[in-house]
């Protein structure tokens, strides 16, 4: 048995149903709309956003391929191509490609695994007004003539404050980190939801493909943003603040930026594409017209993929003088890659040969995706060879490269994906008519751009350059590249054309018109904004293809959750392995907090791009305010018990249960911390070793009451934040609040700990040593400051009625962060004292 | 075996990777920086004994992962559980060839060049 009431329900019970949800979980139109965290809406507009980003990079690329176009052009002067071309691979990287597949995952994940929204609504919302704001920020700079000009790199020491005065390298550094914000509660988020909200019965091996793809891509993120957010902020640091973090005549080095840069910016390659792959994974199959071959090798891949990917950072830097061995490990890791690929690439040419397929439009876009992607990967191998790698670096050859691989790996699939899902949010199918030419201008237009860069490259012609002489043999090249380019922009306006067109003439269908398996599709098309009118149990890969009137009966409340409880919004959650239903999680409604909260930050950003550091730090205050503002509708005042689910099912709510998705989003965002930390220690180790002028003129002073204070501050912050977790403690209300009190006050002792040694540190402007320790010492200061907020918080909770034995989240949300610090600070406190020791027995 | 347990052992092979990936970069920096390459032991710079010992260690770490996960016993959800001993076992494998693919040239290349 499916689990599943299949006793006939009357139509009118069914409206009914659907009215009280969508009062529930609607979004009125107007002003109101700001207020919107729904997934449907938040999704819809990171895709929609991102798109209006791809087409303002489009026009800057066409406006650097009309400069190429001819020899010593003077359409663009220097100064202005160096901003077009940078601003184009800012936007593409950061502002169209990461939010585009964050849209696509917000509007799509709860209705893959049978979920009525994201884990964290707000957080999706915040993440949203973040990346606007940001991206906002970088595109105003843009058209007034401020915009980053050192490359979408930002390479050191060429945006270091002696040759970048202005502040265009402050905007790219804050707009960025501002977008970053986003991406890094995208991938919280994800995960949470990937791992906690699924459908019960969906068992982590039944997971739709997609779904794995994206749990892996949000794992990369996590650990793949943090080492490019602390580089941004070190930077800036050194430009707001003259600390030499990337300065070789004071202890610094260049090539730390490069190692911060590129251990973010090559997995960034793979955050991109892996989502891509599993759009592909989701599509292919259904036109193929049987299940995809090799879903557990698929997946392996990928793991192994997200992996490999990690190790080869240094391809990017083969000619800056590391030595051979090192280059030879890197070099091995590039073309490992290559493998899990492979792997993936036969997987799908194995489903589409065993199964009968179909060349609807989506899939005419998957081929163009298939031949890209392929040649993109021959060159990556090729480019991972170190001899040819110096033979081309830096030349066209390499932009050759990376746009096969990027514009094959996620722009067809990202088309094919927007052909594909359409139907879902228009309730229309597309047709052939615009789409197929649209898509032969793009192929066509795409390779006369790139395939002939290949040669142009091999020619000599160096990257980022704005124009070039008649006599080098270069003109003949970049003309067929700037005519390929201005085709394949007539395809992609065909293509925005189509789909508006689509939008108002589309044919109208019915639910599921390309004949799929997955649950998206069980849901109306358009969907409401609830998903499912009730929850299915899931019991295999493909549930919709095996029950095809499933969507009819979840429709009428057959289902789970087939009712409204207390006006609240409520969806499951399972065990992550099992998929056995263990509680439910009531999500919060539309609220204007999250828009106000991206508003702060803003405010916050823009204070410190302008140098106007008193607002700056009301800003954060005024963050921190609005967060918190976000708990009252959180949580219950009283224990509930178990309640029924449906189907003679009961849960508890998850501020009663033992793994909420709260407690994994903390521990996710201390990994994306963690990482960050470790970055920091890599800098302070790469620079000892590589940099030049160390060891430095002066160390840190030993200081015994600064470390005793910071140790016992810590450690009492630690003992007391767990004690009010405990069952004994936690039952009365005066023990716990007396316990939160004094972690409260460990937090502040660690935090006079951590002051003390700074006093006593060497001036931070003078040598890296110094300022990479005040770095360290500021980072254990600023964990003890949020620790203090957390004991505040649980106190407050405790006072309204928030906490019992049942609800101790916000407790142990506190006791983690506790711990989390204390290992920080220990981690902190050993190696600014430990290095000078060392540093003095290797000198 | 543990379901929980189970899905840790995808990552594990390539968690054991990475470490030793880092490893012998970091070894490798500090050696060359620390002059590691210009003694011998037995023949052999400490610099190559130290990265060598590092990836062996690795090697090894990963066979027994790999002969840890061949070894478990399927849980009661059968079909889940068979899915993430597999997953483990593949990933594994690949761990163990991604290592040796990766290391292999500290047989033969000169560290600091």
């Amino acid at each position: 048995m499916d689990g599943i009431d299949h006793r006939p329900r009357p139509p009118i019970a069914a409206i009914r149903l659907h009215k009280q949800l969508e009062a529930v979980w609607g979004t009125p139109p107007g002003w109101a709309r700001l207020s919107a965290v729904n997934h449907n809406i938040v999704g819809r507009r990171f895709i929609l956003t991102a798109f209006v980003f791809f087409g303002i990079g489009g026009v800057l690329a066409m406006l650097i391929r009309a400069q190429l176009a001819t020899p010593r052009s003077a359409f663009l002067g220097p100064e202005v191509y160096n901003q077009i071309f940078t601003m184009h691979g800012t936007v593409m990287m950061f502002l169209f490609a990461i939010p585009m597949f964050e849209g696509f995952a917000i509007y799509l994940l709860p209705k893959l695994l049978g979920a009525r929204d994201m884990a964290f609504p707000r957080l999706g919302a915040y993440g949203y007004w973040c990346y606007l704001f940001g991206g906002s920020i970088l595109v105003i700079a843009l058209a007034i003539g401020l915009a980053p000009d050192g490359g979408w790199f930002m390479y050191t020491p060429l945006t270091s404050k002696t040759y970048s005065p202005g502040i265009n390298a402050d905007i790219w550094l804050i707009g960025v980190t501002f977008v970053e914000i986003s991406a890094i509660s995208a991938a919280i988020e994800i995960i949470a939801t990937i791992l906690k909200l699924r459908a019960p019965g969906m068992s982590i091996d039944k997971m739709p493909l997609l779904a794995w793809y994206l749990l892996v891509t949000a794992f990369m993120m996590l650990v793949g943003f943090p080492p490019l957010i602390l580089g941004s902020v070190l930077l800036e640091l050194e430009r707001a603040f003259g600390l030499p973090f990337f300065d070789p005549t004071r202890g610094g080095d260049a090539l730390l930026w490069q190692h911060l840069f590129w251990l973010f910016g090559h997995p960034e390659v793979y955050i991109i594409f892996l989502p891509a792959a599993g759009m592909v994974s989701t599509m292919l199959p259904t036109f193929a017209r049987r299940e995809i071959i090799g879903y557990g090798w698929i997946v392996v891949s990928v793991v192994a993929l997200a992996f490999l990917s990690f190790g080869l950072w240094v391809h990017h830097m083969f000619t800056v003088g590391i030595p051979h061995l090192a280059l030879a490990f890197f070099s091995s890791a590039s073309t490992a890659v290559a493998v899990p690929t492979a792997v993936q690439i036969f997987a799908w040419l194995g489903t589409l040969a065993a199964g009968r397929p179909q060349l609807k439009l989506p899939m005419l876009y998957l081929l163009g995706f298939f031949s890209v992607f392929v040649i993109g990967g021959l060159t990556g191998v090729m480019l991972a060879i170190v001899p040819f790698n110096w033979q081309a670096h830096d030349t066209h050859f390499v932009v050759a490269h990376l746009h096969y691989v990027l514009v094959g790996g996620f722009v067809f699939p990202i088309l094919a994906a927007t052909y594909y899902w359409l139907p879902h949010l228009t309730g229309r199918v597309p047709r052939h008519s615009l789409g197929a030419p649209a898509f032969w201008l793009i192929l066509i237009g795409f390779n006369l751009t790139f395939l002939v860069m290949h040669w142009t490259g091999l020619l000599g012609m160096p990257r980022r350059i704005a124009s070039y002489g008649a006599e080098t043999g270069w003109e003949w090249p970049n003309l067929l590249s700037s005519i390929g380019g201005f085709i394949m922009a007539i395809g992609f306006a065909l293509f925005t054309v189509d789909v508006l067109m689509h939008w108002r003439h589309g044919k109208r269908c019915n639910r599921n018109p390309w004949g799929a398996g997955t649950l998206e599709w069980a849901t109306a098309t358009p969907p409401p904004s609830y998903n499912f009118a009730s929850l299915p149990l899931v019991a295999s890969r493909l549930p919709f293809a095996e029950q095809p009137d499933l969507g009819a009966r979840l429709a009428a409340g057959a289902g789970y959750l087939g009712f409204v409880r207390d006006q609240a919004l409520e969806t499951l959650g399972v065990d992550a392995i099992s998929g056995r239903i263990e509680q439910i999680v009531r999500l919060p409604n539309r609220s204007f907090l999250p828009f106000v909260s991206a508003v702060a930050t803003g405010v916050f950003f823009l204070a410190v791009l302008f140098k106007l550091y008193l607002v700056a730090v009301g800003a954060l205050v005024g963050v921190i305010a609005t967060l918190l503002l976000w708990a009252p509708s959180s949580g219950g005042r009283c224990d509930r018990g178990p309640l029924p689910v449906g189907n003679g099912k009961t849960a508890v709510l998850h501020s009663e249960a033992a793994s909420p998705p709260a407690l994994w989003a903390l521990w996710l965002a201390l990994a994306a911390d963690a990482t960050a930390f470790a970055s920091l220690g890599f800098g302070l180790l790469f620079l000892w070793v590589v940099a030049p002028n160390w060891p430095p003129p002066e160390l840190l002073p030993w200081s015994p009451w600064g470390t005793a204070l910071t140790i016992a501050g810590f450690a009492v912050a630690l003992v007391a934040s767990y004690l009010a977790t405990t069952r004994r403690i936690l039952a009365r209300a005066n023990r716990r609040e007396a316990a939160l009190v004094f972690a409260g006050l460990g937090q502040i002792g660690g935090l006079v700990g951590c002051a003390v040694i700074i006093s006593a540190a060497p001036d931070p402007t003078r040598h890296a040593y110094a300022a990479v320790t005040l770095v360290m010492l500021l980072y254990a200061g600023l964990h003890a400051a949020v620790g203090l907020v957390f004991s505040g918080f649980g106190l407050w909770r405790s006072r309204a009625g928030f906490i019992s034995p049942a609800r101790s989240l916000d407790l142990r949300l506190g006791a983690i962060w506790a711990g989390f610090t204390a290992a920080i600070a220990v981690t902190v406190v050993l190696t600014v004292f430990g290095l000078p020791l060392l540093m003095r027995t290797t000198s | 075996m543990k379901p929980r347990l189970a899905l840790l052992l995808i990552p594990a092979g390539f968690v054991i990777w990475a470490s030793a990936f880092t490893l012998l970069y970091a070894a490798l920096s500090l050696g060359c920086a620390f002059g590691w390459q210009n003694d011998a032991i037995g023949g052999v710079p400490p610099l190559r004994l130290t990265l060598l010992a590092i990836w062996l260690v690795h090697l090894a770490a990963l066979a027994g992962l790999l002969i840890y996960c061949v070894r478990l016993r399927s849980a009661a959800n059968a079909r889940t559980s068979r899915f993430l001993r597999r997953a483990a076992i593949g990933s594994a494998a690949a761990a163990i060839a991604a290592t040796v693919w990766t290391g292999v040239v500290i047989l033969v290349a000169t560290p600091c060049l």
